[in-house]
């Protein structure tokens, strides 16, 4: 599980999405069995292109949770069942809102990643404009057409300062993540 | 409530296979570090399954491998005192005492906040957040969670370890008080004989992952006498003092103390056996403020020396001496005797 959950990290993105594609596509087990049946076209849409990025992110997200969670003291969760509470009940009330500094780290550093996220997007969801056409998308686009230098390099700035913005708060929200108790 | 737990289990090179009964609402398990007393009240408890085995609470089985019973430990109504006080950091001061209330069923709600909040002395800190409190005060709040919980039975695995002296004499009070107040029985863990004899009645004895015998806390003191660096202590719960002379004077038997320092109007000393000198007759004059007469009740073995439990009125004290002064002494059970403490061998407890 670990292996499975941790891929999409070492992988290529390329890689990943063209195994989304393999899956989703309408040839795919999921969009052969799943999707066509429902109605759903996911392949170039934005849809795709949000799957794309969870999937890319989603091991940076469970690694951070997990690291919060970890840092939960085991006699925490002893005293909460013997004071009656269930697994779920322990769940809700006591390793969820304690492990809710890492759950948000996680999520930014995931948001973080999906913002750089290239290789996986185009390859499910294309790179139409107005569609499922991301920053990185655009900047390659951009810098591929003759004239598109100037807005090539503005995009380049805002990518650059939203990163430095999420990474700062990142980091801010690590460093608070101690260990209770 | 009586406890019947005959169960085993594994954990890597460790092997705890006990087979017990044991009756009393002040149970003690003592044992050194290590020998299997916090994974058997966390098999009690439910925090840990048994390979094999039952265990039964009041006649109910809380687990038994044979009927395949094994009731969660959110339903076997065993409230714990953990060694830290584990408060969730993230709730106030109220909502950590109200966490097991709120989860227990209304109709075995007998403990409320308001009577646990007295007895605890906790009024003031209910809308704190646990972060900003004492370790005293985290702990008192730590048991009266527990309490809170109303509980059939608490378990407190060592709940004074992890305080100094001074605290943990401040916090035994409190855990007696809320037990009686509330008639809660309780397995008190732990591996300080001091604890166990002011804690405990009857005490389960554990050494590597079996019991070694189930005795009183005075008889588990008196069979460890000469077998440590520690020698036996006498506890004396005191009461009623009085200043005489920069000393304090308390009632003991049919006589009275003189104890050096400001002491409370009541509280707990300790005595050293070995800080009592015997004599055969009463000396003129001796340098020590404590010369009491009094009766030998009993003589028993304490390894290479002698123990010689003294009465006097309705007290007892334990002198330990070497077998050369016995003989001396000429010491025979019944014998009147007089005992020479200095004010100065008493020390205060919390």
């Amino acid at each position: 599980m670990d292996v499975l959950v941790n891929l999409p990290l070492t992988l290529p993105p390329v890689v990943v999405g063209y195994l989304l594609l393999l899956l989703l596509g309408q040839n795919g087990p999921v969009g052969k069995w799943v999707l066509q049946p429902l109605g759903i076209q996911l392949i170039f849409t934005w849809k795709a292109a949000v799957i794309a990025t969870a999937v890319v992110g989603f091991p940076l997200m469970v690694r951070s949770i997990r690291t919060g969670m970890e840092a939960i003291d085991e006699k925490l969760i002893q005293a909460s069942r013997t004071l009656g509470a269930g697994w779920l009940d322990t769940i809700v009330t006591v390793i969820v809102p304690l492990s809710v500094r890492g759950i948000m780290a996680g999520s930014i550093l995931m948001f973080a990643r999906g913002l750089g996220e290239f290789g996986a997007t185009i390859i499910v969801a294309g790179n139409i404009p107005g569609v499922t056409q991301t920053i990185p998308l655009a900047i390659y686009e951009y810098v591929s057409s003759p004239k598109g230098d100037v807005i090539a390099m503005s995009l380049c700035l805002v990518s650059i300062m939203l990163s430095v913005i999420v990474l700062i708060f990142h980091e801010w929200l690590s460093r608070r993540v101690v260990r209770v108790d | 409530m009586e406890l019947i737990f005959a169960a085993q289990k594994k954990l890597n090179k460790f092997f705890l296979d006990m087979d017990f009964t044991v009756e009393g609402d002040r149970i003690g398990i003592f044992g050194p570090s290590g020998c299997g007393k916090s994974t058997l009240v966390g098999l009690i408890a439910g925090l840990h399954k048994p390979d094999a085995g039952h265990i039964l609470i009041n006649g109910q089985p809380v687990f038994d491998s044979c009927k395949k019973v094994d009731i969660p430990a959110e339903h076997r109504r065993i409230g714990m005192v953990f060694q830290r006080p584990h408060l969730f950091p993230h709730l106030s001061v109220k909502a950590n005492l109200l966490y097991g209330y709120k989860r227990c069923e209304r109709d075995q709600r007998k403990i409320t906040l308001k009577n646990l909040v007295d007895i605890l002395q906790i009024g003031d800190l209910l809308n704190r957040g646990v972060n900003n409190l004492s370790g005293g005060e985290k702990q008192r709040v730590a048991i009266g969670r527990a309490v809170l919980s109303n509980p059939r039975m608490l378990i407190m695995d060592e709940p004074l370890s992890a305080l100094d002296d001074s605290l943990k004499f401040q916090i035994i009070p409190f855990l007696q008080k809320s037990c009686e107040a509330f008639a809660i029985p309780y397995l008190f863990i732990s591996h300080s004989l001091t604890e166990m004899r002011v804690m405990a009645e009857r005490v389960l004895n554990v050494t590597d992952g079996r019991v070694a015998g189930l005795m009183t806390a005075e008889e588990l003191a008196r069979s460890l006498m000469g077998k440590g660096p520690t020698p036996y202590i006498n506890l004396l719960k005191l009461k009623r003092a009085r200043r005489l002379d920069g000393l304090s004077v308390y009632d003991f038997g049919n006589t009275q103390l003189l104890i050096s320092g400001n002491g409370r109007e009541e509280g707990l000393f300790e005595l050293s056996s070995t800080d009592i000198i015997l004599f055969k007759r009463h000396p003129d004059a001796t340098s020590a403020r404590n010369l009491l007469h009094c009766r030998v009740s009993d003589i028993f073995d304490a390894d290479k020396r002698v123990g010689i439990e003294l009465v006097c009125g309705t007290d007892k004290l334990v002198a330990v001496i070497v077998r050369e002064s016995v003989q001396d002494l000429q010491i025979s059970k019944g014998m009147e005797i007089y005992a020479a403490i200095k004010a100065t061998a008493f020390r205060p407890l919390g």
